[in-house]
């Protein structure tokens, strides 16, 4: 039964460079130039008891790239738990690009380009307003297109940053 | 009781189970075959993914939770149905269990105790149908 033709609204994009990545068995994509690099572990330290806050307890790590940029911290944040998925066997970090966030993800799939971006429908109310730019069409498969920025807003990088040079600062004091 | 007659209209009557209900016509744009369901993470309630149809992506409001509870049987079709979000519509899949009905029925207006999402009774012999609104059973879900 066809009673009328649909009437659904796509918006298009110029194509885009996008990495996409596995969490938990969800795949996502982030703009490849939101990333500044794709790491393994290592070099990842457990997030110091002083940094910990109860609403980011999904900033697991932090990551001091010692050659590259010393003089930088980035707090990494376990994206299953930003997506409140389940917590996955991570394997890669990204690290965001223009931030002191990173993110932890099960594995990299592969780099595409997509052209086609549809506005997260409006049905859609919740916390993933804020997760995705929108959804990216590969094919016939659908596949969220993360904002870099709501992995830890400027907000919560200011709160963690400040802590983090109290610790640094407390540590010269005692040294 | 005497209950007011709205005015007769166009409805799709669609089954969840052993129940049907109501949507208005004007609101529906066809029943689809069964299609491939995709997720991703989200927390808004009752949506249950996302359908691709003709380059479109159509979310997939899962009613059968609040209108017969957690055992509804399988749902075997998509309701394609228009949603307004203010000005906007946009379309919605709603999942059902079978085969669609068109008819011409008058609605009566729903009897005080109904949940606010039912915005009128079909009596259609022995069986009386509830008119669902897709807005007012999301937003009573999200509250």
């Amino acid at each position: 039964m066809r009673l009328t033709k649909a009437t659904a609204k796509k918006k298009s994009a110029q194509t885009e460079d996008v990495i996409l990545f596995l969490v938990n068995g969800c795949r996502f994509a982030i703009a490849a130039n939101a990333v500044d690099e794709i790491r393994n572990l290592d070099e990842l330290s457990p997030l110091p008891l002083a940094l910990k806050h109860p609403r980011l307890s999904k900033v697991k790590s932090t990551l001091v790239r010692g050659k590259k940029d010393p003089d930088h911290v980035f707090f990494v944040v376990d994206a299953a738990l930003h997506f409140g998925l389940k917590s996955a066997e991570p394997n890669r970090v990204l690290v965001i690009r223009n931030s002191s966030a990173a993110i932890q993800v099960e594995n990299i799939d592969r780099m595409t380009q997509i052209s086609t971006v549809v506005e997260l429908p409006a049905a859609f109310s919740g916390h993933e307003r804020v997760w995705y730019r929108g959804l990216a069409l590969l094919g016939e498969l659908v596949v969220p297109l993360v904002a870099p920025e709501a992995f830890l807003n400027k907000g919560e990088q200011a709160v963690l940053l400040a802590s983090w040079k109290g610790l640094i600062a407390a540590k010269g004091a005692t040294a | 009781m005497t209950r007011a007659l709205i005015h007769a209209e166009k409805f799709v009557l669609f089954p969840l189970g052993k129940r049907r209900f109501a949507l208005r016509a004007e609101v529906v744009t066809e029943l689809a075959q069964p299609d491939h369901l995709q997720t991703f993470p989200h927390n808004t309630p009752l949506l249950s993914g996302v359908l691709v149809r003709r380059g479109r992506i159509i979310p997939v409001l899962d009613v059968a939770q609040v209108l017969i509870g957690p055992d509804a049987p399988a749902r075997k079709f998509y309701l394609m149905a228009s949603r307004k979000f203010g000005r906007n519509a946009e379309w919605t899949a709603v999942p059902v269990s079978g085969e669609c009905e068109l008819l011409n029925a008058e609605m009566v207006a729903p009897t005080g105790r109904l949940p606010k999402y039912v915005i009128g009774l079909l009596s259609l012999g022995e069986e009386i149908v509830q008119v669902i609104e897709l807005e007012k059973l999301a937003a009573v879900e999200a509250a």
